[in-house]
């Protein structure tokens, strides 16, 4: 409190501070709810995908583990040496509250099957296709899912920043106001009372 | 763009078929270098096996606040870890203060 200056100046520029930060605290407030609203469309989405990927990528990585369980690693290699298909993927930018979160869409161009069936262990093509399958979820939940970690990092940080304008800062400019205010007002009644003082001197000298 | 998947080779063997960079990783450095690889290519999405994840948390850490390339963890041949479900815990977390979402 000491090292305010307690003068009009002064005063004039923290009512232009304060203007600023409520109204900076009103828009941070629009953008976290705006943010929330998002995210937990986003993270609901995201739960119910995850469930689905775990689930249909368990079995299929659980049968391709069985599958080649007969094999040694390099045969295994040996059987993906020379993919057929590629997958290209495309990925958009999308703004969502200032947070730019990826879209993606992907192809796959090819097939899948690289092998001959005589060498290959069994159960191999069932396996590829159960991952195959997967895949498509597992694409999507990879968007989905990031894009719920980009929101929730925004949302902390406004979340904090809306917070230091509620409990910090603009209290604090408000102390600040009143104590400048007050100070001059007293100020103010102390010439008053000297202004009097002296016009009673001056009337009892007459 | 690439779709690129780190974990332990033989399990993840089965990507290449489908396209996919495969990166066996077995040990913190084979990561590092996994990384730099990745960081040099154009990559849009990672996915990263629960067992590195689960083993190498700092590593993996780093990859999460860009942009691009989207990382997910999935499941890897042992099954589910719940490591994808804690992840999820954890953006919750972060954005809300508490995971109102647990009960469902």
């Amino acid at each position: 409190m000491e090292n305010i200056k307690a003068t009009r100046m002064e005063y004039l520029k923290l009512k232009k501070r304060l203007k600023t930060a409520k109204r900076g605290y009103k828009l941070l407030k629009e953008k976290r709810d705006g943010l929330m609203k998002k995210f937990m469309e986003i993270v609901r989405e995201t739960k119910a995908t995850r469930k689905e990927v775990e689930e249909s990528l368990a079995t299929a990585s659980k049968q391709f583990a069985i599958s080649t369980s007969t094999v040694m690693e390099k045969e295994v290699e040996e059987l993906f040496m020379l993919p057929s298909a590629h997958v290209e993927v495309s990925s958009t930018r999308e703004n969502i509250m200032s947070v730019w979160v990826p879209e993606f869409e992907y192809k796959i161009e090819g097939d899948f099957k690289t092998y001959s069936d005589f060498t290959a262990p069994l159960g191999m093509e069932t396996s590829l296709k159960k991952f195959w399958q997967a895949f498509e979820k597992m694409v999507k939940l990879a968007g989905i899912e990031h894009a719920a970690r980009l929101l929730s990092f925004e949302i902390e940080k406004t979340r904090r920043r809306v917070n230091a304008l509620e409990y910090i800062i603009i209290p604090e400019i408000e102390i600040k106001m009143k104590y400048i205010s007050s100070k001059l007002d007293e100020q103010e009644r102390a010439e008053k009372i000297i202004r009097l003082k002296i016009k009673e001197m001056m009337e009892e000298a007459a | 763009m690439q779709i690129g998947i780190i974990g332990e080779k033989k399990s993840i063997l089965a990507f290449r078929a489908l396209g996919v960079d495969v990166f066996g990783v077995s040990s913190a450095d084979d990561l590092l270098k996994t990384k730099e690889e990745i960081e040099k290519q154009d990559f849009a999405i990672i996915f990263i096996t629960e067992d590195i994840a689960k083993d190498y948390p700092e590593e993996i850490d780093s990859f999460y606040k860009e942009t691009l390339p989207a990382v997910l963890v999935i499941p890897g041949v042992k099954g589910s870890l719940g490591l994808g479900k804690q992840g999820l815990k954890k953006i919750l977390e972060r954005a809300l203060g508490s995971d109102i979402l647990e009960a469902n």
